[in-house]
């Protein structure tokens, strides 16, 4: 008999999202018990404290400016414009309520937020030897700067708000009854113990699918995707799960403005002329020429980083007190980032993936179309559509934190609600029991593949640029089979403890994944944003659509819906 | 793979570094009170358990030559 366990607001996730989910969701309704369930430790797990610490707000600008400025050169109009403009009328509050939260927010020797926008130029400095800063650029947003501690201290906020937590339990599959949710199974990831919860209300906030490619995002496996799939939750935007940064093979960490900077091998600047004017953050394009570059023999590609022109702004920004005083962040970039570079033998750079694939579909109280079921971050980004035609950080950076603040701070009082109207379910012991005959199927294995040889080959089929950014019928066809000949090597998976079982799982979940990025991305017969396709190198006339992911008996089922334009403010 | 030393002189117990770890390479002996270096060969060089031990008594040795990356699937 598992270990049982009983509360109204289930938040699966300990990192910021979860925890500003559990906060306000507690702050909503103090009589209901809020419980975070952490894979790892709360307060050090997930991606938002091993960043560039930096977060999106609009400053002085206005949420209809940015919207305007989105839509237009970045989402291309395929976005949820309530939940975008939702979204950017909350980020000003979300810096201020990482500060309530006990996170140091940089501020400056007025007590006022030190920002920066990004691209700034640095035109001197003062008589302290601090840059000052030309930040007339065309964006309409600046950034706040935090130190990377805060997911520690905002834990600790929230265990004295009354938040209980429960670390090292990952989650493998949600429970439902009568089509509504009504908890979720989990195990000890140390002793390999089912631990089992019934609640009121569910918050997925465990990350998204980063393929396990590149070091940062090595904790987003997928498993949130794969237990809502299962559990018959829609997806959406799931093809746009494929973000690249720049990296370089003797360290794979990553750089930033390459674009600016990459030669082919004749020594001809190959990026700077497909930059368009008005150029916020990474260009699908470039990533696009580096792979024709290769192809036509003119490789390997060169980065003449003192070139780029945003290295003053990297550079004093990350890893230095020059401009934010974050005496942890400037540790931890000085121990990983600056150790990482010197390790450099050549310039050549190639894309590392690092995915960002989400799509769970939230509506704009971050609700799942499965009752009772919210989610918030990385794993609902593209589901939500705020961000429209685009991947994951969503070509404006410091957006990470800015969303999983902003979607925590909505899915918490939503998930609130829900509880205080919602009675306890039941919890089907068969249903238990089938997830527990998948899970620990590989400690009983007679295989003897382990989970990292599967790891290595499925990032063959994912790292690819031709695979998962500029994408062919006839290269997703022969990609697809080749998942589908790992998903039959699933059963010779072994795990000798519970760590690797985990490792199963998590291969599971990586090809369920996959699957769903291939088989939407086959339906999008156009070149829209971050999403190119060699086949089809235009703008679909049909109209802008979103793909839609659902499992239908088991299988992976596409379908399309139309964006209506006509309820929106904003017209292409 | 990487290289994680403990020293056990310098380690009080405090199990930070275990808590700091975010894809489990680290586990915890109860009975020691002391890290065990259980998945080296999955760790990805973030760094957090050499930053966050307040003794300095971990220390993480990068081998960026055995990262597990496909270098001959990038196109």
């Amino acid at each position: 008999m598992s270990e049982r366990m009983n509360t109204d607001v289930l938040v699966v996730g300990g990192s910021i999202a979860g925890l500003a989910t559990a906060i306000t969701a507690k702050e909503q309704d103090p009589s209901l018990d809020v419980t975070v369930v952490e894979k790892y430790t709360s307060g050090y797990s997930g991606k938002a404290n091993r960043g560039a610490g930096i977060m999106l707000v609009l400053g002085d600008h206005t949420p209809e400016e940015f919207a305007q400025f989105y839509l237009k050169h970045i989402g291309l109009y395929l976005n949820n414009q309530t939940t975008l403009l939702k979204y950017a009328s909350m980020l000003n509050s979300g810096a201020e309520a990482i500060e309530k939260w006990s996170g140091k927010v940089d501020k400056d020797e007025n007590g006022k937020f030190r920002t920066l926008k990004w691209a700034s130029k640095m035109v001197g400095k003062d008589e302290t030897g601090r840059p000052i800063w030309d930040q007339n650029v065309p964006y309409p947003w600046t950034l706040v700067a935090i130190d990377l501690d805060y997911v520690r201290e905002v834990r600790k906020y929230a265990r004295k708000a009354g938040v209980k937590f429960v670390d090292r339990v990952g989650m493998v599959d949600l429970l439902t009854d009568g089509g509504k949710v009504a908890g979720m199974v989990g195990y000890d990831i140390d002793s390999g113990e089912q631990r089992v919860f019934g609640a009121k209300s569910v918050v997925l906030a465990c990350g998204n699918q980063c393929w396990r490619v590149m070091p940062m995002w090595s904790a987003a496996r997928g498993e949130g995707v794969a237990a809502a799939f299962r559990a018959g939750a829609k997806f959406a935007n799931c093809e746009f799960g494929s973000f690249y940064n720049w990296t370089n093979l003797d360290h794979f960490e990553s750089n930033m403005g390459v674009e600016y900077a990459l030669y082919n091998d004749k020594g001809e600047n190959v990026g700077l002329p497909l930059i368009k004017e008005v150029h916020p953050d990474i260009s699908a394009d470039v990533l696009v020429e580096w792979y024709k570059q290769t192809i036509a023999g003119n490789g390997p590609l060169h980065y003449r980083m003192h070139e780029n022109p945003l290295m003053p702004v990297l550079s004093s920004v990350l890893g230095s007190q020059a401009v934010h005083n974050r005496p942890y962040a400037d540790r931890f970039w000085g121990y990983m980032f600056f150790n990482a570079f010197s390790q450099e033998t050549n310039d050549h750079v190639v894309p590392g993936l690092v995915g960002e694939f989400g799509g769970l579909w939230v509506d704009e109280n971050m609700a799942t179309t499965i009752p009772g079921l919210f989610s918030a971050g990385d794993l609902c980004v593209q589901g939500s559509r705020a961000w429209g035609a685009t991947a994951q950080p969503g070509r404006h950076r410091g957006s990470g934190i800015g969303f999983a603040t902003f979607s925590g701070r909505v899915a918490g009082p939503s998930a609130a609600a829900y509880a205080a109207g919602a009675q306890a379910l039941s919890l089907s012991d068969e249903q238990i029991a089938a997830v527990d005959k998948r899970v620990t199927a590989s400690l009983k294995s007679s295989g003897s593949m382990k989970p990292l040889e599967m790891v290595a080959e499925i990032q063959k089929v994912m790292q690819p640029l031709g695979n998962s950014l500029y994408r062919h019928e006839d290269r997703m066809k022969k990609a697809l089979a080749r998942v589908d000949e790992l998903k039959a090597l699933l059963p010779r998976l072994k795990a000798d403890d519970p760590h690797q079982m985990f490792g199963v799982n998590e291969c599971e979940a990586t090809l369920l994944c996959a699957e769903m990025f291939f088989k939407a991305s086959l339906e999008r017969k156009e070149s829209l944003g971050w999403f190119l396709r060699e086949d089809y190198p235009e703008q679909s006339p049909d109209g802008l659509q979103w793909i839609t992911v659902q499992n239908k008996d088991g299988e992976v089922s596409v379908g399309k819906e139309r964006v209506p334009l006509e309820t929106y403010p904003f017209r292409p | 793979m990487n290289t994680i030393i403990v020293n056990k002189e310098l380690c009080n117990g405090c199990k930070k570094c275990f808590q700091a770890c975010f894809i489990d390479v680290i586990k915890w002996d109860a009975a020691a009170k002391k890290p065990i270096i259980a998945y080296p060969e999955e760790c990805v060089q973030c760094m957090f358990c050499e930053l966050n031990c307040d003794q300095g008594a971990i220390k993480v040795h990068p081998k960026y030559e055995s990262y597990l990356f496909p270098r001959e699937s990038l196109v």
